[in-house]
């Protein structure tokens, strides 16, 4: 059998999910067997992606204008393309800046609104997900995937097999045993050194995102005392049907553990969730997904706005461009 | 004024290289006269917005947020971030949850200093008539050396797993200590590991020594040109990577020029960022050079620890370092020792981690926070230098974010040390893969982590060279793009 | 009959299944391991809250009514042609 060629192109991201991809090579020298490395900028020397490629995955998401144009040619360029890493498939930890705006923020950082058009890249007034602009073949979620889950999708798609999936939530691997909720309060913030050890932190009153969070880490958040902050990306049943978004599937699970009625009962619980928790909270990892800033709902959009337009972050914000015209100096003047 | 934009048409070029095997993306950009060089500049073109993304939310949660900055170095991130919100929240960790935190950061730089030599330094030491040199090809020449030096990786990872929760973007520390202390059978298996790999370590840091000894030529070839240095030392100037006292050092002659806490504002009266127009990065000076900023460059990372510390606190470690000292002289600036400075550090690490291993661990780990405003910073070493995060809290709720990374630190000494070597040499007689040569040795040498601030735009669509017509400012007036669209 | 199997190396036990089912008697109960059993599958009318309201969708029903939207083309179209 002929190797396939594999690309590896990163976006605007951290560079984790290259780590990952890169420790899934050098443990399993199978893969190396199975796949010739033709494009990775960490890995190999060479500068340009090649006309066609079997496999091309993608880690990062799209910031800049210069990401949307190597994505598309990434796409254009693959058999399969596999996007890695919660950035490329539902936004990631970069989706929570488009709680600001963009223009804001980047006065806030570089004391003007764009670097030089002509020499850096033009950044895009939002942030997208790469699974949200293009179609995908696979979407290893996670922020950063497990090596298992790249070797297991390598192999798989080499081989022309499907690759298992799972349907559980991080929940299944959680030691920690559930027990009915007494009190519907919810305090806010990370637990402090009062909490149970032994309880699921939604029966103590603690935000988790476990119960809607897809399973394959292993729950170590959990296991250390840290609550889930979603960065698996939503549970499969929650991006497939319109009805369900992550807070709304999340507060069904608070009510009837608190003995309320899932159904009629929700929106008391979401009133309390919301007033206890900035919504941009429960979009963690998922804020600049297309597929959750989609729901009838709406509560992502709703973060979004809510933030957008609150004079005390713009006031800040303001301050913090202060801050750095302050201390910067005009290179041109030199 | 026609004729004069023609002539700057004629003789003034940007000349942007994009460089290869570094974490993330950048390009060396070069201003050429005729072709010679006039200026060299590091060229960063994307930022994700860090510093206000989690204005609003909570303090608390940014130890769990700022490790996304970087997924090489996440850990480290991760105990600059608890460490700045403990003095946000005027607590101090007990000794335990100290220790522990200690033992995160050291997993990290053992596994970055490891990993860098393996993936971006030693293959730069291929012979340059190799095509595409990368860790494969290294592998290919000497695959004891490379499966020994990725064990020592993972054993890092693994260290950072125990101690920290997961292996990247760990989660343990919290405001006031860590949440858990590692269970004794993991402990021992990492102490079973530590032992069972020493082999490996010796076959790594000779091999890699080796090759650097052999391409003692190609070290001599690049000068520094940055003027000073900076890193953490404990007491005493002891190797600590996470407590003690910041120092900037004079290149040339070694001495101490500045010394600030690692825990307050003060590092502002000390550097002193400033924006480019061409880059991402904010890029770092000495606040008494910021009239003439170029001049005021530092150098972070392995190298700088190695002429600051005094000891490493392994004599294997010291003995290695000061043997390059004797050859080298000392304050040791050559930008292509950083490299062998890291394998220096990842022996004295193991050392280090050997022995803390041994030391067993209380129940202590975690203190009340104090207040809910106020704003500190919290400076540690990271692999590549020193990290410097300054957070600003109102009520709980975070205000104020402001991080530098050692790359950005980085940036300005990598932009002095390329223009040491290209300043007046004609870019044009030289061929294209022997200017990349030249570039990437000297920016691969500092581990630039561009993910800490950037990635790059499609070499193809602008091609990796492309020609941008300056006014006198340096301000570009066209870009012609392939093809001559 | 609706088949429904819950699966117990997923099942956390939080008995939410048992609080939340619309059916009249409950199609679920408390098993004497702590663990929901499926006492009374007959009563399932197929609302699924109780997948929705699982934390870890450990519960699976097997064939459950699939809705057909009916539209026998085929017939019209015969129907027509003989008309030509």
């Amino acid at each position: 059998m002929s190797k396939l060629s594999f690309a590896f192109v990163p976006l605007s991201g951290c560079g984790g999910c290259e780590v990952q991809v890169l420790r899934a090579f050098t443990l399993h020298p199978e893969l190396e067997e199975l796949y010739d490395i033709v494009y990775w900028p960490m890995v190999v020397e060479t500068t340009e992606i090649p006309e066609k490629v079997d496999v091309v995955m993608v880690e990062g998401l799209v910031r800049t204008k210069e990401n949307l144009e190597k994505l598309r040619k990434a796409r254009f360029a693959a058999s399969k393309l596999i996007v890695v890493g919660s950035c490329a498939s539902w936004s990631g930890i970069g989706g929570a800046a488009d709680a600001l705006s963009a223009r804001l923020s980047m006065k806030a950082i570089y004391g003007r609104e764009q670097i030089n058009e002509d020499e850096a890249p033009e950044i895009l007034p939002r942030v997208f997900a790469p699974s949200d602009l293009v179609p995908v073949d696979y979407i290893i979620s996670r922020c950063p995937p497990p090596v298992e889950h790249i070797v297991i999708t390598l192999k798989a798609v080499a081989k022309g097999k499907p690759v298992p999936t799972a349907t559980s939530t991080v929940c299944s691997q959680c030691p920690r045993k559930m027990k009915p909720i007494e009190k519907l309060e919810f305090k806010p913030g990370l637990p402090g050194p009062d909490a149970d050890p032994e309880t699921c932190f939604l029966s103590q009153g603690y935000l988790c995102l476990g119960s809607v969070t897809t399973v394959g880490c292993g729950a170590p958040c959990p296991r250390f005392g840290i609550p889930c902050f979603g960065c698996g990306g939503p549970h499969y049943e929650i991006a497939e049907r319109r009805d369900m978004d992550i807070i709304t599937a999340l507060a069904r699970k608070i009510a009837t553990l608190a003995g309320l009625d899932p159904v009629k009962d929700l929106d008391i619980v979401i009133k309390k969730l919301l007033e206890a928790y900035d919504p941009r909270r429960f979009y963690v990892f998922t804020l600049g997904s297309e597929v959750l800033r989609r729901k009838p709902q709406g509560y992502a959009v709703q973060a979004i706005a809510r933030s957008k337009q609150d004079p005390k972050y713009r006031k800040l914000l303001e301050e913090r461009a202060k801050f750095v015209t302050e201390q910067s100096i005009n290179r041109n003047e030199e | 004024m026609e004729e004069n934009k023609n002539l700057v048409k004629e003789h003034r070029r940007l000349r942007r290289v994009l460089m290869t095997l570094i974490e993330g993306h950048a390009y060396v950009v070069f201003k050429t006269n005729k072709g010679v060089v006039e200026d060299v500049l590091f060229q960063g073109v994307d930022t994700r917005m860090f510093e206000t993304m989690w204005i609003g939310m909570l303090i608390d949660e940014l130890p769990r947020v700022t490790p996304m900055i970087c997924g090489v170095c996440s850990a480290t991130h991760h105990v600059a971030s608890v460490k700045a919100v403990d003095q946000v929240k005027a607590v101090e960790p007990p000794e335990d949850a100290k220790r522990i935190r200690y033992m995160i950061n050291y997993g990290i730089h053992l596994n970055n200093q490891a990993l860098h030599p393996l993936v971006f330094g030693l293959p730069d030491f291929l012979p340059a008539d190799i095509d595409k040199r990368s860790v494969l090809q290294l592998a290919r020449v000497s695959p004891e050396l490379v499966k020994a030096g990725m064990r020592i990786v993972e054993l890092g990872f693994k260290i950072v797993e125990v101690f920290g929760g997961r292996d990247i973007h760990p989660i343990n520390g919290i405001a006031g200590g860590v949440t858990r202390k590692p269970s004794s059978s993991d402990i021992d298996r990492i102490k079973s590991l530590v032992e069972k790999h020493r082999g490996d370590l010796r076959i790594f840091v000779d091999g890699a020594i080796k090759m650097m000894e052999e391409a003692k030529a190609k070290i001599e070839t690049y000068k520094p040109g940055y003027s000073y240095m900076m890193a953490i030392a404990g007491p005493n100037n002891s190797y600590n990577i996470v407590d003690g006292r910041v120092k900037i050092i004079d290149a040339k002659t070694g001495a101490e020029v500045a010394e600030f806490s690692d825990r307050s504002t003060e590092y502002l009266e000390h550097i002193q960022e400033y924006t480019v127009p061409y880059s991402y990065i904010r890029m770092v000076t000495t606040k008494w050079r910021a009239n003439a900023p170029k001049t005021g460059a530092i150098n972070v990372g392995a190298l700088a620890r190695a002429n600051i510390v005094k000891s490493y606190g392994s004599e294997t470690a010291d003995e290695l370092r000061d043997k390059a000292f004797e050859e080298w002289g000392k304050p040791l600036t050559h930008p292509l020792m950083a490299t062998y400075m890291r394998l220096v550090e990842t022996v004295a690490l193991y050392d280090i981690i050997s022995e803390e291993l041994k030391k067993p661990l209380g129940d202590k780990l975690r203190n009340e926070p104090q207040r809910e405003t106020g704003e500190e910073v919290g400076i540690i070493e990271a692999p590549r230098g020193t990290l410097i995060h300054h957070y600003r809290a109102e009520n709980t709720k975070t205000t104020f974010i402001n991080i530098i990374t050692p790359t950005a630190i980085n940036a300005a000494a990598i932009e002095a040390d390329l223009g040491q070597f290209f300043k007046d040499k004609n870019i044009d007689s030289m061929s294209d893969k022997e200017l990349y040569m030249h570039a990437v040795s000297i920016v691969r040498s500092y581990d630039p982590c561009m993910a800490c601030a950037t990635h790059a735009m499609d070499p193809s669509l602008r091609s990796s060279i492309a020609i941008v017509i300056a006014d006198n400012n340096w301000k570009p007036k066209r870009i012609i793009k392939p093809g001559g669209a | 009959m609706v088949k429904i199997r819950i699966d117990l190396d997923k099942c956390k036990q939080c008995l939410n299944c048992v609080r939340a089912c619309t059916a009249f008697d409950g199609v679920y109960d408390e098993g004497p391991d702590g663990y929901p059993v499926v006492a009374r599958p007959e009563e399932c009318v197929q609302c699924l809250i109780c997948h929705t309201v699982c934390p870890t969708n450990a519960i699976i029903h097997e064939d459950y009514r699939e809705t057909v939207i009916i539209n026998p083309d085929k017939v019209i179209v015969e129907r027509y042609r003989n008309m030509i």
